[in-house]
Order: C-alpha cells, then sequence, then structure tokens
C-alpha cells in the first residue's frame, strides 16, 4: 500500500477524459500528490448503491495536467493502446492465461477456507445453543451464565470473520507466484482483471499524448494545490471547485472556488450568491485568478505564481 | 381638491445630495456611508479615495475608474477569525475587553464595473489608509484600562500574539467589508456587507 | 438586512426546510465500508463518518487517516471473480453484429486488427440483423440469469447482443466476463481456448467512445442502474435520428382540451404578441376598454365576473401550443435515457411508456445555463403529460410542480451527477379565483420553470 509505482504513471486517455484504473496508482497520487479525482466505478462487492464508488477514478483535465507538469504521470491513447491486445503471441497468451488461473486458483481457495470457518461457526453456535439449552433446563442461574458465554463468544467470531474477508480483499504479493498445486477437485474462478498492464507492455514513452488542455481556471486550481489544499470538481456547490484542508476521505471543505479573469467583470450579485451560499454550508467563498495572461509568460507554470486569491464571508451585518 | 404638494426628500436622498459630486461613485459611498451611520450605528466614520489610472498596462495599476473606500468603528466586532476566537476563549478575553478596530468598507453598487484587478488594488493601497486613520485617531481610543492587574497581563499577551500574528497571517490577513447597494427595481435601500480578505482564509464555523 | 432569513442563515439546523442529506453528495470514509459484512445480502448502508474540520498535527488524526486510505485502498483492490455458479461468458465484437454460420465471428486477429482501424462499418446485410442495434459490440452466446432481463438485444441463434454502456456496467459490478475476440477457434481446431479475458481498463477504453457513449452518459447510465432503475436509449441518442421520437410521441389528442379556452391559439412570443394585437383590435370581447372602464360599467355580482374581465394578459398554454420544429432540439439538449422506476415491471420486448426522460450534460462542455429556446425545445419535445389523478386534482401546487411536459437533465462535472428536474407549469391554467377559499397544498412550490431535486 506505501508503494510507489513506477513513474511516470501512465493515465488513460478515453473519449476526450482522463481515468486511473490501477488502485496503486491512485492510492500514491492520493497520499504522495494530493490528487483525489472522482470515482466513477461500480463497486464488486456491493454494487446496488452510489454512496461508496470504485474504480475508474476520473482525473479533472487540471489534475491530469498538473501531475504531467511534475513528470509524475503521462498521457496514453488507450482505445490505441488495447489495440495491442490482437498483437500477443500465443505464447504470451498461454502465460497470462496461466496467470489467471493460478491467481483464480488463490481466490478458490480463500473462499472454501471462507466456508469451512464459516461451517465451523454454525456448528460451534449449535452446539452452543444446545448447551444453552441443557443449562436453562438444569437451572435459571446457569442459564444466565450461559448467557454472558454465548455474547463473549459472538464478539471474536464475527471478528474472526472479518479478518477472513479482510484477507480476501488484501491484495496478496504471494498470489501470483504462488503455483498451481492445488488439488484437482477446485476450479480456478475466473477473474476479469482490473488492468490490461500485463499482458500488454508498459507503453513507450514515444506514443504519450501531448499534456492535457486546461480551462483558464488552471492557475488557480495549480495555486490551491501548491498550498496544500485538494480540490474536487464543484458542480454539487454551483461552483468550479471545492478546496478541502486536507483529504477529503477525513475533512470537510473550506472554501467553494471560482476562477476569473485578471480584468474579467465581476458581477457583484455572484459574489453575493457565493458568499452567501458558502457562509450557509459553513464554508467560505473563494475567488481568484492570475495577473499574466498565457501571452505575457512562457508557461502556465509562471501564471501560477502570479494567482491572487480572496475569501469572502457574509458578515453578519 | 387639496393641492399636492411634493413630499420632502428622504433623510437618505438630502444626505446624498449635500455631497455635491455627482461622480456615481460618491453617491455609493454617501450611501454606504449613512447606512453605516445610521442602521448599524458605527462612529468616527470617514471617507476616502483610490485615484483612477488612465494606463492599464501593468497588472496592479489602478483600474480606470476611482475606488472609493469608507472607514470607521463598528459598535461590535464584525469578524474574528477562527483561531483568534480560539485564543480569546482559552485566555477568558471577552470581546468587551479589547479596544474597537477601525474597519474598512469598500462601497459597491449592482452593475457597477468589478474585476480581480480591483480588488487587489483596494487590498494593495489598503495599509497607507490605515496608517492615515491611525494618525488621524491618534491613539485617542487607547487601550481600555483593566482594573484587574490579571486581566491587563492577559490583555498585554494577546495584544503581543496580536502583533505576532499579523505578521505571520495566523489570525488571517487584511480584512476589509464590500458593501454593496442592491440597485434593483431602483433599489429598496438593502446594502449587504461581506468580509473579504487576502488569501486563503479558513472559514468560521458559527 | 437583520430579517427572518438571516436567523435561518445563522442557525440551518432551526431552518424548517433541511435540506435532504445525500450521503453520495460527499467523499465517504471507506473504513465504514468495511464495517459492513458484504457477504450478507442486506443492503444496509453506513452511517455518515464524522469528518474534521481542518488537519490538526494530532497522531491520532494522523492514525484514522491513514485508516481511511488503507480501507480505501482495500475495498478499491477487491476482485472481480466469476464462480462456476455464476459465470456469464460474453464476446467483443468490435464490428458490431453478425450473424452465426453464414460468416464465421471475426476471430482472425489480422481480420480484427484490420477492420477496428478502418473507419467505415462493416456491411451488415442480414435482413435478421435489422433489429439488432448498430451500435451492439458485445454478445453473450448463452445468456442466463435474471441479470439481462432489461437489458441486450436476442438473435436468431439466441445470442444476447449487449450496446456499449449495458456491457461496460455488467462487466463493471462483476457480472459478466468478456473476452477478447480468440485468436483459433477452440471448436475448429481443437485447441486450447486461448481467449483473454477483458480487464475492466480494456473494457473502458473500448466501449466509452463507441456508438455515440460519451462518459458523462455512462455516469448518468450506471449511477441510475446502481439504484435500480431500468434504462433504455432514446430516439435523441443519435445525432442524426431526431425525429422519430417527434412523430412518435408527441401530438396528443385534443380532447385534451378542458373548458378553460385559452386566450391564445398562436405560438411562443410571436403568438403572444399576435393575441395582445388582436385583443387591441377585436371589437367585441373588448370593446368597452377601448372607451371606459376594464370591466366596463354593467353591475357585477360576482367578482368572479370582475377577475374575468381583467385578465387580459395573454398567457401561454402547453396544451394547444403546436408542436415545435424538431431542429430547435440542439445537442446536448435532446433527451438521450428513458427511465423506468425499479418498481415499474418492465418488458424488453414491450417497454412501457418511459417514466423518466433524461437529458446529459456535461459542465465541461457546457458551462452555462440553457437558454429559453433550448430548454422550450427540449420540453417540447416530450409528449404532453398533464398533471392528473385525484390528488394532483385537489392539489394545485402539486398541479404546478408537476407540470404539463417534465424533463430530468443530469448534470456531469467531471463524474458528479447532478438531476435537475424541469417542468412546463401552466399558470394560466390556474384561476386563483375560481378557487373557494384559495389554493390550497403544501406553500411551497411553483415558478414558472420550477426545477426541483429529484429524490
Amino acid at each position: 500500500m506505501d508503494s510507489q509505482p513506477e513513474l511516470p504513471i501512465p493515465i488513460s486517455y478515453v473519449s476526450g477524459r482522463y481515468l486511473l484504473h490501477s488502485i496503486e496508482a491512485v492510492t500514491y497520487l492520493r497520499r504522495e500528490h494530493h490528487i483525489c479525482g472522482v470515482l466513477i466505478g461500480t463497486l464488486p462487492q456491493i454494487p446496488q448503491q452510489n454512496v461508496f464508488l470504485g474504480l475508474p477514478l476520473e482525473l479533472m483535465p487540471e489534475e491530469a495536467r498538473l501531475l504531467v507538469d511534475k513528470d509524475v504521470a503521462c498521457i496514453v491513447d488507450e482505445a490505441k493502446a488495447q489495440k495491442g491486445m490482437n498483437n500477443l503471441l500465443e505464447e504470451d497468451r498461454r502465460r497470462y492465461l496461466r496467470e489467471l488461473e493460478a491467481e483464480g486458483l488463490h481466490y478458490t481457495r480463500l473462499q472454501v477456507d471462507l466456508k469451512d470457518s464459516k461451517r465451523e461457526q454454525t456448528m460451534k453456535k449449535l452446539e452452543e445453543k444446545k448447551a444453552k439449552a441443557g443449562a436453562k433446563a438444569k437451572a435459571v442461574a446457569a442459564a444466565a451464565a450461559a448467557q454472558t458465554q454465548t455474547s463473549e463468544g459472538a464478539a471474536p467470531k464475527s471478528s474472526m470473520k472479518d479478518a477472513a474477508v479482510v484477507d480476501l480483499f488484501a491484495p496478496d504479493d504471494t498470489r501470483s507466484s504462488s503455483p498451481a498445486t492445488s488439488t484437482p477437485s477446485q476450479s480456478a474462478m475466473a477473474i476479469t482483471p482490473a488492468t490490461s498492464y500485463p499482458p500488454l507492455p508498459t507503453p513507450p514513452s514515444s506514443t504519450h499524448l501531448a499534456a492535457p488542455a486546461v480551462p483558464p481556471s488552471y492557475p488557480l486550481f495549480a495555486h490551491l494545490h501548491s498550498r496544500g489544499y485538494f480540490l474536487s470538481p464543484g458542480l454539487r456547490f454551483g461552483c468550479q471547485y471545492m478546496a478541502y484542508p486536507g483529504d477529503p476521505l477525513r475533512f470537510h471543505s473550506h472554501f467553494l472556488v471560482v476562477s476569473y479573469d485578471w480584468d474579467q467583470n465581476i458581477d457583484l450579485m455572484d459574489l453575493i450568491v457565493g458568499g452567501r451560499l458558502g457562509t450557509g454550508v459553513k464554508k467560505g467563498f473563494l475567488i481568484g485568478g492570475a495577473q499574466r495572461t498565457i501571452d505575457e509568460v512562457d508557461s502556465e507554470a509562471d501564471r501560477v505564481d502570479t494567482v491572487r486569491a480572496f475569501s469572502l464571508e457574509w458578515a453578519g451585518m | 381638491m387639496a393641492q399636492t404638494t411634493r413630499p420632502n426628500a428622504s433623510a437618505i436622498t438630502s444626505h446624498m445630495s449635500t455631497n455635491n459630486d455627482s461622480a456615481p461613485h460618491i453617491a455609493t459611498a454617501a450611501q454606504v456611508q449613512h447606512n453605516l451611520q445610521h442602521q448599524h450605528l458605527w462612529t468616527s466614520l470617514t471617507s476616502y479615495t483610490i485615484p483612477a489610472n488612465t494606463t492599464q498596462t501593468e497588472p496592479l495599476n489602478a483600474p480606470k475608474e476611482p475606488i472609493p473606500l469608507i472607514s470607521g468603528y463598528p459598535p461590535h466586532r464584525v469578524y474574528t477569525h477562527p483561531d483568534e476566537q480560539l485564543y480569546m476563549l482559552e485566555n477568558k478575553i471577552k470581546e468587551d475587553d479589547l479596544q474597537p478596530e477601525r474597519m474598512f468598507v469598500v462601497p459597491t453598487t449592482q452593475g457597477q464595473s468589478w474585476s480581480l484587478r480591483h480588488m487587489a488594488v483596494v487590498f494593495d493601497k489598503l495599509p497607507e489608509f490605515v496608517e492615515q486613520a491611525r494618525e488621524q485617531d491618534g491613539g485617542s481610543l487607547g487601550v481600555k484600562a483593566a482594573d484587574d492587574p490579571e486581566k491587563r497581563e492577559q490583555l498585554a499577551r494577546y495584544y503581543a500574539k496580536k502583533e505576532e500574528v499579523s505578521r505571520t497571517g495566523e489570525w488571517g490577513s487584511q480584512r476589509l467589508l464590500l458593501a454593496m447597494i442592491d440597485k434593483g427595481m431602483g433599489g429598496d435601500g438593502t446594502v449587504a456587507y461581506y468580509v473579504v480578505q487576502e488569501g486563503e482564509v479558513k472559514p468560521r464555523q458559527n | 438586512m437583520a430579517d427572518a432569513d438571516d436567523d435561518v442563515l445563522k442557525n440551518p439546523a432551526n431552518a424548517s426546510v433541511q435540506p435532504e442529506v445525500d450521503l453520495s453528495d460527499e467523499t465517504q470514509d471507506f473504513r465504514f465500508l468495511n464495517n459492513l459484512n458484504i457477504y450478507a445480502d442486506s443492503g444496509s448502508l453506513p452511517r455518515r463518518g464524522e469528518k474534521d474540520f481542518e488537519p490538526n498535527p494530532t497522531e491520532h488524526q494522523t492514525g484514522v487517516l491513514s485508516e481511511s486510505r488503507k480501507a480505501m485502498h482495500i475495498a478499491l483492490s477487491f476482485p472481480r471473480l466469476h464462480g462456476s455458479k455464476s459465470h456469464v461468458i460474453a464476446f467483443y465484437a468490435p464490428d458490431g453484429y453478425f450473424p452465426l454460420a453464414e460468416v464465421s465471428p471475426p476471430k482472425a486477429p489480422q481480420h480484427t486488427e484490420k477492420s477496428t482501424e478502418s473507419p467505415e462499418k462493416p456491411v451488415r446485410p442480414t435482413p435478421r440483423s435489422a433489429n439488432i442495434n448498430p451500435d451492439v459490440c458485445v454478445y453473450v452466446p448463452n445468456p442466463k440469469g435474471t441479470l439481462f432481463k432489461s437489458v441486450g438485444q436476442s438473435d436468431r441463434w439466441n445470442r444476447l447482443w449487449l450496446l456499449p454502456e449495458e456491457a461496460l456496467y455488467l462487466i463493471e459490478r462483476g457480472s459478466l466476463d468478456i473476452r477478447w475476440p480468440s485468436p483459433t477457434d477452440p471448436a475448429v481446431t481443437g485447441q486450447d481456448d486461448l481467449s483473454i479475458p477483458m480487464s475492466l481498463q480494456a473494457a473502458y477504453a473500448s466501449f466509452v467512445g463507441h456508438g455515440g457513449l460519451t462518459l458523462e452518459r455512462y455516469s448518468v447510465y450506471t449511477g441510475l442502474k446502481r439504484l435500480g432503475y431500468t434504462l433504455a436509449r432514446a430516439p435523441g441518442w443519435c445525432d442524426e435520428a431526431e425525429q422519430q421520437e417527434n412523430e412518435h410521441e408527441t401530438s396528443p389528442s385534443s380532447s385534451v382540451h378542458e373548458n378553460v379556452k385559452p386566450m391564445l391559439r398562436g405560438a411562443g412570443l410571436a403568438g403572444i404578441l399576435g393575441s395582445f394585437f388582436n385583443w387591441l383590435h377585436d371589437p367585441h370581447s373588448t370593446a368597452s376598454t377601448t372607451t371606459g372602464p376594464m370591466i366596463g360599467t354593467g353591475i357585477h355580482r360576482h367578482y368572479m365576473d370582475v377577475y374575468r374581465k381583467l385578465a387580459i394578459i395573454p398567457w401561454y398554454d402547453p396544451v394547444t401550443a403546436p408542436p415545435s420544429n424538431p431542429s430547435d432540439i440542439t445537442a446536448p439538449f435532446r433527451v438521450v435515457f428513458h427511465v423506468w422506476k425499479p418498481s415499474t415491471p418492465f418488458k424488453k420486448s414491450a417497454p412501457p411508456t418511459p417514466e423518466f426522460r433524461v437529458a446529459v450534460l456535461s459542465t465541461r462542455d457546457q458551462a452555462s445555463m440553457p437558454t429559453m429556446t433550448q430548454l422550450g425545445a427540449l420540453l417540447e419535445s416530450t409528449p404532453l403529460d398533464p398533471p392528473s389523478g385525484e390528488k394532483m386534482e385537489r392539489m394545485m401546487y402539486m398541479r404546478l410542480r408537476h407540470g404539463y411536459r417534465h424533463v430530468i437533465l443530469a448534470v456531469v462535472d467531471q463524474g458528479v451527477v447532478s438531476y435537475l428536474r424541469v417542468a412546463d407549469s401552466a399558470f394560466g391554467k390556474e384561476k386563483l379565483y375560481e378557487n373557494q377559499g384559495g389554493p390550497r397544498g403544501p406553500k411551497r412550490g411553483g415558478r414558472g420553470q420550477q426545477k426541483s431535486r429529484k429524490r
């Protein structure tokens, strides 16, 4: 989990959008570069809800650009890269299928173990119940004691189950190397892999696409990011970005962010709307922008240094 | 039939017409000043003007139109930074113990031009006006005399801390009030006030 | 400025209208997900996690954050496994539908490569294939289970063909094992099956962008599917096919007309102006107003007569307004999905009347509010659905909220979706003066083009 993936991390460019499919990359970028993106995929373990979502992670063009400018990531035309599937050698195909089978067997065994321990628990529970019933018949006082025993027994049981579940989810580093030496009665579970690398080789740097085009709000985005803020899309509050003082997993956002060009006319009503909305949800309304236009400087990065920002809150008077 | 007579001009209209300048920014300033004085009971109101600049080549040059500015003492504190509030709470300092602070206000009106440049220029010029106002006040308000020596020491520590954080920006940086007059459908005299601070200043939580 | 509103602002908790708490509105703490026993089939969701205001240097906070991230990492690493009982295999068909036997499926790698790279689609002359959507790209040779109740199209050989969004949704939720086309046909050569399972990454790369599927449309599709809704593509999906829906669905019978006779017969603004001029020149109905008091000089025994005479401002009636020109419906303001509630019985062969019509907008392509023309054209592309039912008849504000036509705008900002319902309300039809004792119903509601959050 604390591993560092090989850099630059390839970002899939699919139909004009930027996606990440590798959990290692997602965890790493969040931890080291404060890039969170938005999870848009269905979690296979709990698919009928929208509260917790899974991979892929959609990145804003701003996020992708920031990472590319830092040489942390590169952009790959994913549809094109996937065409490489048709050119795999038979030998590579066989090897990859063998690897998948080994991994599938690993999961089959885990599931069998899980079933076994579940069955064991059920048996234990039944026995406890029997014991309880017997105790009840003997004496009322003894029944009370049995009660405590059962509840004590319940706690470790559930935690044991949790441990088994967690074990199943945890990426197991040994699984790919584990030889397929299972009993023949167990058939390997089929797997839909999360990514295509392997079997595809890492796309060579000559195939990387140019850095993503970004909207005029990019300097303010990069400025806030450089100040340690975590940024996410602002649709829910009708602004451009939400700025969080720490990882949005654990912190509420501080600002509703809207960017303006330096001489762009600001409708004062918009300041009231943003300021009032922000105050209502205990957030500040932050406006800002770069003093220099892109024509006046060499790169977007130079504009970031000229950003000025202002925080607004309702005065309460 | 009774003879129709024109009603007397309202207080605000006569106030605005006594300021003999017809420039719109002066009228706006006059209306906001009137509102501060009579609705919000501010005292020692003073007005200023940031002059216009005709060349606009540099990002930090003033905009084409002059920007008015007002300062005064509100009856109660308008804004306390969350960390300052925490400090006050921990050190049992009440707002009443503290000397009032002069607050600056930028009067604006709906539909006027406004931009980041306007905002930045106001903040850049603000220290000059703060200094000017300090000389004008001449320390006449002074530190409120605290009878209790313990309290006196506490307040001294507070002011020392305040001096320190004014350099670090820990309790927020420069701030002012943006006053906005509603002119929609002729306007109803409502003035909305927003606290504006330079940079990213975390929101208050109450 | 000190008014009642400010109290609401200062103490949002005391506000009478509490905003709905939508858990999906915020990034959730994944630690609460792992508290769930995911093997239990109870669909209960975790509690909302407590968050902090700002980072502080305590070890506790660092510990909790690293726990949260670990939980997230584990949850997102969950593999997509196919047990033998629920294993459904499908095949990717990059060139779309092909009949069985007559033409052998595109299996040779050279073939596939060539045709996927060439922009023109292969000809599909088989009459049987006419019913199969040309955008299908995955087929299930042996469809089983309840998964396919509302998705896919069957062909003569009992293969189920899936549209890109259907295939992507199913592979993503771990229900479908999609294979790349095999280089060798095991049935023919007797060799091992060397078809490689498609990764989720490959599925996104292959299906998004195929057949008009944008990532925004997919986000809306999958978001509603996860909640149990049934979705089908609407005719507005393709840029070219606009006319069909209009022929098909608008022009309701004029019997919907009530005895309330709208004053206006024309359409839109021109119609309003036209009838305004008619009113000015009409010697009969308003003869008195040009010379005398607007309500006439006779004796009025009832206020109703007076109000009726005062109702001189023409108004728009969604029932009698003539159908708009379909070419006014411009992308992205067109209905792309028909949606049915989870409780509605759905038959693929005969889908019921859609309960919701959804247009999908991306904030990165459409940054401004739609114009009245765009919104009007979008609404007019939906069929007339006047408020009906006992409750609606009783409650005026419910009628206004419901409107005569309605559409849902799904606004997508980089993966974050918000739904807005836009309805065409007919305020002119509500004669307040005819209501005994004034309007009834909850004291909130209608604005002209009312937008309310869909639940």
